[in-house]
């Protein structure tokens, strides 16, 4: 038995639960009946991602035959998933199967690091994970050469940023940050995550970081967002050392919104319990109607591997 | 001779060229390279006369400088890059017959002089401008090499389009490090005129300006090995008139100057008698230049290095005190900056070999004294902690060789917050882009009173100085967090974790401190940093 063979049978075994503990004897029809806004499976980081996805009614409903993804994990330090500041190589490893599984085109794993491309690609453990499922997937662009102009049509802050061609082309991107705390933006998830698909970061800085988040997000919101809990560094973020908690969970949305705020809802940060509206960029995020952060009012479906 | 010349001339080339490839652009074994620079005397001798220290590294050109006795200037003429460099561009241009009659004269004893004497009397090391290594490896790795960088990558942006069409995925997505040098316009014209002057003479540097060429030629006297003329000698004059050294007297072919003869063959290929061979030599001396020396001209070269020592170490302490620099920054391992100075020869093989490129050659940045010796620039990028590369390249030691955890201790500076200038302190805005990277964890947050975000502070017995922080600011010009040199660590010798330990520092890389964090709680009645109320 091979990895993936492993996976999709683990995968399987996740449906056949979830269709278990939702009491209805036929797993499809389940799915079919009501996606749930979102899905939180605990498990391994590989198969907690394919269950997660699956929950949410498959990666089929997110990815067409023959559309273009980019995925965007956190792959930003030279650290590996023991640090809790980069996201774990098989969730990114995972959900670039399924694409392709699902008939995508193209799959690519993108982000403009903040450490020298070859040792995050390297460190991080991303790009070997990704080479078992297909190779020359995985690129740390920082080159000017691999940005474009993008207006921001309604933005508060940003009226333009420079935003990597590969994701303008993209059919659909997918979100794949870790969990962590973040100093400045409160949280760093699936929002925050986009300006590493960004050239030119320190304007969001000057003009604000949070106002900016927003901004960016709706010009290349996620169709799904998948966040990495597995481990979940609460304190000193981004970059750590902080203390890091493992609840083994894997948080997945279309909303990427939603995705962030039952995260932040759920674990503690720097020891203490916060509400998702208290994150500026969430809150702003569902005022503009980009999502919704009220989870409390929305389906979640939890599963256990 | 002469094909055995070219050879070996164009392997010793190649070798160069190919150590030095291997560190910029490839990033493999810098020390190679310094290996290389090491075999030049001239480079070597007066940066130990500068520094008072004679060290192994002075070994290979010793050798080197010993091989004259047997082999003359076969140095010169058979493993010099930049006298490679020279005969490549004596080929491709075009030149005026007459031109080959210019002598060589004592200039470049003068120039040796000068640069002894300034070493010796005043601890300088001036050897930079003028060594034969220290240009070659300056030439390729600042001028030659950022240009090859910049066409690869025009060439690599114009066939992405068709890469992506076809699916080459490595050349699509291929990033070129690009590589910029504050100096290289300089250099541009440096070497265009020294170049130019190829048109008056064969050999123009190698023959008027370069110091170690002269030291070889006091050695090369009655060389061993050298020019033979046999008694079939017509005395056509045709050897004298080709010779690119002017080491064969027109007035009697058959003796040879072996100060000047860098043994290229050219009068052996010549010879219509086939009178000359190289080989030992039996018994009867060479010829010197008469012209080498006189007592006036070493007086006059000698006080010349003299003045030029005092006013020089003058006007670099008179117009820039230490303490008048602080945004000056050495590299990692640096040694005290007098020390540092007189070993540096500038050749530019540790910001060649710098991977995030922030080494810079300055201009007076460091005083008139300092001229082109390296800084670390965090505006343009940081100075990576597990990187050792600079100090294993320098053929001086001015930069010393360290171990990944004596680097890690080598503190170049203390980073420093401006209150007046910062997003978070002044604009009161969420940024912390600083504490994002910094790869000691030496920048804290914290939230005083009335402000709504966390704003940043250094942990000043944590930061090494690597310039991360810096280099993220938001704010431009300049930054407002800033790196600046108090508190580096230059030692001469010794152990830098010992060093930063007795003083009280904590230098350890944030996945060292990954174990022996509190548990990361903020006090029950504050906030997490970057959350709202």
């Amino acid at each position: 038995m091979d990895r993936r063979e492993f996976l999709k049978l683990q995968a399987g075994a996740a449906l056949l639960a979830a269709g278990a503990a939702s009491g209805v004897l036929s797993p499809g029809k389940a799915f079919s009946q009501a996606n749930p806004d979102i899905a939180v499976v605990e498990g391994a980081p590989g198969a907690a991602t394919r269950a997660s996805v699956e929950l949410l009614g498959g990666m089929g409903r997110f990815v067409k035959k023959g559309d273009r993804v980019v995925i965007k994990p956190n792959m930003s330090f030279t650290e590996g998933p023991d640090s809790a500041s980069t996201t774990h190589p098989e969730v990114v490893s995972a959900l670039a199967r399924m694409c392709l599984e699902s008939g995508a085109s193209s799959v690519l794993v993108l982000d403009n690091t903040l450490f020298d491309p070859e040792s995050c690609m390297k460190k991080t453990g991303i790009r070997d994970a990704c080479a078992e499922v297909s190779g020359g997937l995985v690129h740390a662009l920082s080159d000017d050469a691999f940005f474009q102009e993008k207006k921001i049509e309604n933005g508060h802050v940003l009226t333009d940023a420079l935003v990597m061609k590969d994701v303008l082309r993209a059919d659909k991107i997918i979100a794949a940050p870790v969990a962590k705390s973040h100093s400045g933006a409160g949280v760093s998830l699936s929002m925050k995550g986009m300006m590493g698909l960004v050239l030119e970061r320190g304007i969001m800085h000057r003009k604000g970081l949070h106002e900016s988040i927003v901004d960016l997000c709706t010009i290349i919101p996620a169709h799904l967002a998948v966040v990495d809990a597995t481990r979940v560094l609460t304190s000193n973020g981004p970059r750590g050392p902080g203390k890091v908690i493992r609840p083994g969970k894997v948080i997945a949305s279309a909303d990427m919104v939603a995705a962030d705020a039952y995260t932040v809802a759920s674990f503690e940060w720097y020891g203490k319990m916060y509400k998702p509206r208290q994150v500026r960029h969430i809150r702003m995020a569902h005022e503009q109607g980009l999502g919704r952060m009220d989870v409390e009012n929305l389906t979640v479906k939890s599963l256990r591997l | 001779m002469r094909a055995f010349r070219r050879v070996a001339q164009t392997a010793f080339f190649i070798l160069f060229a190919a150590l030095l490839a291997a560190g910029t652009v490839l990033h493999l074994a810098p020390e190679s390279q310094g290996a290389f620079l090491r075999l030049d005397p001239s480079l070597t001798a007066i940066a130990a006369l500068g520094s008072r220290a004679l060290t192994v590294l002075g070994l290979p050109a010793a050798l080197v400088l010993l091989s004259a006795l047997v082999l003359g200037r076969a140095f010169c003429g058979h493993v010099c890059p930049m006298g490679a460099t020279e005969d490549f561009l004596d080929r491709a241009a075009s030149r005026s017959r007459k031109g080959r009659s210019l002598r060589p004269g004592s200039v470049r004893y003068g120039i040796l002089i000068f640069l002894v004497v300034a070493a010796v009397f005043g601890g300088l090391n001036l050897s930079y401008g003028i060594s034969p290594l220290s240009l070659a490896t300056r030439l390729y790795a600042m001028v030659l090499f950022p240009a090859l960088a910049f066409l690869f990558r025009l060439a690599l942006d114009l066939f992405r389009p068709l890469a992506q069409d076809l699916g080459f995925q490595s050349i699509a997505f291929a990033q070129v490090r690009e590589p910029f040098f504050t100096t290289q316009f300089f250099l541009w014209a440096l070497f265009a005129a020294l170049f130019a002057a190829a048109r008056l003479t064969p050999r123009f540097f190698c023959r008027f300006f370069c110091p170690a060429g002269a030291m070889l030629s006091l050695l090369s006297r009655k060389p061993i090995l050298g020019r033979r003329v046999s008694q079939d000698c017509t005395r056509c004059g045709k050897c004298a008139r080709s010779c690119p050294m002017s080491a064969i007297p027109v007035a009697e072919p058959g003796e040879t100057v072996f100060s000047e003869c860098i043994l290229c063959g050219t009068c052996e290929s010549l010879c219509p008698a086939g009178a000359v061979s190289f080989g030992v030599r039996a018994g009867r001396g060479g010829r010197v230049c008469s012209t080498d020396f006189s007592r006036r001209g070493v007086l006059a070269a000698g006080l010349m290095g003299a003045v030029s020592a005092a006013g020089l170490a003058g006007a670099s302490t008179l117009l820039a005190a230490p303490a008048a620099r602080p945004f000056l920054l050495r590299p990692p391992g640096a040694m005290p900056e007098d020390e540092f100075l007189a070993r540096c020869a500038r050749c530019g093989q540790c910001a060649a070999v710098c991977p995030t490129n922030t080494l810079q050659p300055v201009w007076t940045a460091a005083g008139w004294g300092g001229v082109f010796s390296p800084a670390v620039t965090p505006d343009l990028a940081f100075c990576d902690p597990k990187c050792t590369r600079c100090g294993a390249s320098c053929p001086t030691g001015a930069i010393r060789p360290l171990s990944p955890q004596e680097r890690i201790w080598a503190r170049i500076g203390t980073a420093g917050v401006d209150r007046k200038r910062c997003v978070a302190w002044a604009g009161r805005q969420a940024c912390m882009a600083c504490d994002e990277v910094c790869p000691y964890d030496a920048v804290r947050f914290s939230r005083p009173e009335g402000y709504r975000f966390a704003v940043p502070q250094v942990a000043e017995k944590s930061c090494s100085g690597c310039g991360a922080c810096q280099h993220a600011c938001p704010v431009r010009g300049p930054a407002a967090i800033r790196v600046s040199s108090k508190d580096a660590l230059r030692l001469s010798e010794g152990s830098f974790v010992e060093a930063g330990r007795r003083r009280g520092y904590d230098l350890r890389l944030v996945a060292e401190k990954q174990e022996d964090t509190p548990a990361g709680a903020v006090p029950p009645e504050e906030l997490a940093p970057g959350f709202d109320p």
